[in-house]
């Protein structure tokens, strides 16, 4: 069975959508435990790219090969767990934005892309997305953690204004409040008291990992 | 001619008054008078009848620091108010019956927009309906401390139409949270009536004794306010009497920094001047479940004191508190079979009277009612009846204990403390027998028991110190452990071959409160030597109410726009700007008007005036310094001495 995790591995070291697919779907009529399979092959794999990544020995888009084979292997193997009534470990939930006003969704789709392969459920409400719309989406799906980003410096203050909300909403220690995007910096997020800043997609799912403690 | 200040401390069982010579600053007077819960003003008008007339005449100004407020809420009694939500439908979870609530659409959003239209219609047609019956009404907005409208709208409508006094959110503080601000501005509500009855009577017997001046109150935070102000405000007379007692401490010491224990019956208050100034909580006042946006003295309160039940808790050992019970020196006063009921039990301990596992427990009737011993044994008729005719166990004399239906009396520190001739209260005799009860089960001698309780009561201190001191610091749970692995080692500091580890305070300690002698000090001892106590702690309130200062504050934000604007946010409303400089000269503006409108209003026109500047700012990528928002807050104090600051001493009453 060993051999299937490490296939899985090698697939999605190797950037491969179609082995990740058909290995992946193998492993599962052989009755391997799809929780097995986030937990030993997508999640160390991952990990290991994203430390490649981080040391500058991989660039982005084989960063995101890597993370399109993980994201193939979670669809094939998601059904399966529906199917067996397997309860999935909560590792944690996720909700990503960007804010009001900035229509930029790189940036986050490659951090929910991540989080995903990393085993985290993520839920991406899209752009251009206003507090309110956010908060009620992050109690809607009882989140752990909301990622927001902003790729214009006119628009990171609604980072501070989201915040400002929460606080207002009396709602500011439900959520753990990650902050991310081209203008922002650690001394931003200081400023504004959020919780961290992900300097890029890897450093991200470190800091859920942190804040989550999982 | 000597011009005097009195200070009353209307709180606890005793009533103490304290007269302060404003011409040296020192304390020339002080009397204790016990409590008549039902007729408070008697106490006063006791202690005032022991001060020479030619004294009494020559006071200028009064002062009063309080529990009223503090305890309405624990209590959760109060006037019948309304609450009016705006642009948010969630009823804080401890708001009650006693409340009538009228939700509306309306609210702002965060930059002070609004979120959408103000209802009208809706309280048009509830009004009368709604405001029936009611004492005083509170409406709160969503986000109103970024734009009052909508609050300031439907509190004129209320005004014209009912005649009702409306509390506007708003008004208490900036900070964000809306409930928070619901809960202040309901409580306010509720307090009012309660408050008015108390300056009405304070100020009577005042009159009666032609005391001139006015009269002040004593804030949460120590500073005072006039009771024209706290017929107003009262919420924010919350914890008055904790920070009265600070003050007094800081005023009987001299020192500028200290750690106050205050170590009182049920309960010890710890708390931290810096600078000469009381640390602040920063958070807000939390009474029970209740979170206000008041704005307090940072009081730790822990659940020690002089009498707390000692107790033998399985997993951890002897232990003391929170729950009280009566001291057995004081029972045997009220009752005199306490002496014989504890020599029955000394010659034979009998396992099925415990409660608590206090093997000296017995229990009195009902407080409040004249109080007699319930018999010997728990399975009482009296006791069957309370419960309804159901076998009375040790679980179900705990719940009428609870409940406040009967007294539970133990062997308390106090009890110790008498027995051990180190204070003098009611029978010496009940409380060694007690003791004696006590140390026999447990088969420890007497000065190891002491020990134990000195030591279990210290380490609570010292923890709840740690954690104020230490409120933000990542080390706080390294800090709390060593201190806690020093006492169980009663070492001053922690060695291994090249290693040593110590805690020091780096302040002096200052013990007030009856108990204080006996274990403030010696809690402390290991962290520092610098320990006071002072005669005068038993006053420390009545002379911290007459020590305080007159304090505002006002507060302003300026926040940056997306559109490049500042949009200046304030009690007033909200004010675009298109640059900073110009939004900070007009924000400063503001602040002066707000403080000499709330300074006029004390009657003062001669006050230390300061504003902070404050900007949350970072460098972009290009290196530029963006400043995301601004705050600036004014403060503004006088102190309440005679001729500087009072136009008109003539003025005894509020009315």
């Amino acid at each position: 069975m060993s051999g299937y995790i490490n296939q899985l591995k090698e697939a999605i070291l190797e950037y491969d959508e179609v082995k990740a697919n058909s290995i992946a779907k193998k492993s599962i009529e052989e009755g391997l435990n799809p929780l097995d399979i986030i937990n030993d092959a997508i999640r160390p794999a991952m990990e290991h790219i994203g430390d490649r990544f981080s040391s500058g020995d991989v660039f982005l888009p084989e960063l995101m090969l890597a993370a399109q084979a993980a994201d193939v292997i979670v669809s094939v193997i998601e059904p399966e767990i529906v199917k067996q009534g397997a309860k999935r470990e909560r590792v944690g939930r996720v909700l990503i934005a960007t804010v009001k006003n900035d229509i930029h969704d790189i940036g986050k789709n490659i951090v929910s892309l991540l989080l995903k392969s990393a085993g985290y459920e993520v839920f991406d409400i899209g752009v251009d997305c206003e507090g309110d719309e956010i908060l009620a989406a992050a109690k809607e799906h009882d989140v752990d953690v909301i990622g927001l980003s902003a790729l214009l410096t006119t628009t990171v203050s609604k980072m501070k204004d989201f915040l400002d909300l929460l606080e207002e909403d009396g709602s500011r220690n439900q959520f753990k409040i990650i902050i991310g995007g081209a203008p922002v910096t650690e001394e931003f997020c200081k400023a504004i008291g959020a919780d961290g800043y992900g300097s890029d997609a890897t450093h991200a799912v470190k800091l859920v990992k942190k804040l989550i403690g999982k | 001619m000597s011009s005097y200040g009195l200070g009353i401390d209307a709180g606890g069982t005793y009533t103490d008054l304290a007269i302060i010579d404003f011409t040296n600053d020192t304390v020339i007077y002080s009397t204790k008078e016990l409590t008549n819960y039902d007729k408070p003003h008697l106490a006063i008008s006791a202690g005032l009848e022991k001060i020479e007339k030619e004294v009494r005449s020559n006071i200028m100004v009064s002062s009063l620091a309080t529990t009223l407020a503090t305890n309405a809420i624990i209590e959760n009694k109060g006037g019948k108010a309304g609450l009016v939500l705006i642009g948010c439908e969630r009823v804080p979870d401890e708001v009650n019956f006693s409340t009538s609530v009228l939700t509306l659409q309306g609210g702002h959003t965060v930059s002070g927009s609004e979120k959408q239209p103000l209802n009208f219609s809706k309280l048009k047609h509830n009004i009368e309906t709604f405001s029936k019956g009611i004492d005083a009404i509170a409406v709160v907005s969503f986000f109103s401390v970024r734009n009052p409208d909508h609050e300031l709208k439907v509190a004129k409508f209320i005004e014209d139409k009912t005649g009702l006094t409306v509390i506007c959110g708003h008004t208490f503080s900036m900070k964000l949270n809306f409930e928070k601000r619901a809960v202040t501005a309901l409580w306010n509500a509720r307090l009012i009536p309660l408050i008015e009855k108390l300056v009405q009577s304070t100020t009577k017997v005042l009159r009666n004794f032609n005391i001139k001046g006015p009269l002040m109150i004593v804030k949460g935070d120590g500073s005072l306010m006039s009771a024209k102000t706290a017929l107003e405000r009262p919420v924010e007379t919350l914890l008055s009497g904790p920070a009265a007692s600070i003050n007094g401490a800081r005023h009987i010491s001299s020192l500028n920094d200290a750690l106050v224990v205050d170590m009182g019956g049920t309960t010890t208050d710890i708390a931290l001047i810096q600078n000469s100034q009381v640390k602040i909580n920063s958070d807000g006042v939390t009474i029970g479940n209740w979170k206000t946006h008041v704005r307090s003295a940072d009081i730790r309160t822990i659940g020690v004191g002089g009498d707390s039940l000692i107790w033998l808790d399985r997993d951890e050992g002897l232990s003391v508190g929170p729950l009280k019970a009566e001291p057995l020196c004081m029972a045997a006063i009220k009752d005199t079979r306490v002496e014989s009921i504890l020599q029955n039990i000394k010659k034979k301990i009998d396992q099925t009277r415990w409660s608590n596992l206090n093997p000296t427990t017995l229990y009195l009737e009902k407080p409040g009612e004249e109080r007699k011993l319930l018999p010997h044994s728990p399975y009482s008729e009296y006791l069957q009846k309370l419960n309804k005719n159901k076998e009375i166990g040790i679980a179900e004399l705990d719940k009428l204990v609870n409940s406040n239906s009967i007294l539970q009396c133990s062997l308390t520190p106090t009890d110790i403390l008498v027995a051990l001739g180190e204070m003098e209260l009611g029978s010496v005799d009940a409380a060694r027998l007690g003791l004696d009860i006590f140390t026999t089960y447990l088969e420890v001698d007497i000065n190891d028991l002491w020990n134990i309780v000195q030591n279990v009561i210290g380490n609570k201190i010292c923890i709840a110190a740690v954690n104020l001191l230490c409120e933000d610091c990542t080390a706080k749970q390294a800090i709390s452990n060593l201190v806690n692995y020093l006492y169980v080692e009663r070492s001053q500091s922690f060695k291994e071959e090249h290693l040593k580890a110590k805690v020091d305070l780096t302040f002096p300690v200052i013990g007030l409160g009856a108990p204080a002698p006996a274990f403030v000090c010696q809690a402390l001892e290991l962290f520092t030597k610098q320990c006071y106590l002072f005669d005068d702690y038993d006053t420390s309130v009545a002379i911290g109410a007459i020590v305080g200062l007159v304090k505002k504050e006002a507060y302003v934000k300026i926040r940056f726009s997306e559109q490049g604007k500042y949009t200046l946010h304030s009690e007033k409303g909200r004010k675009e700007f298109s640059s900073q400089k110009e939004a900070v000269l007009y924000g400063k503006t503001i602040l002066k008007e707000l403080i000499a409108t709330q300074m006029k209003e004390e009657n003062i026109y001669d006050y230390h005036y300061q504003v902070d500047v404050n900007n949350k700012s970072f460098s972009n990528n290009h290196g530029n310094n963006i400043i995301i928002e601004t705050d600036l807050n004014a403060y503004a104090t006088s102190n309440i001495k005679p001729d500087s600051v009072f136009n008109d001493n003539n003025t005894t009453s509020v009315y």
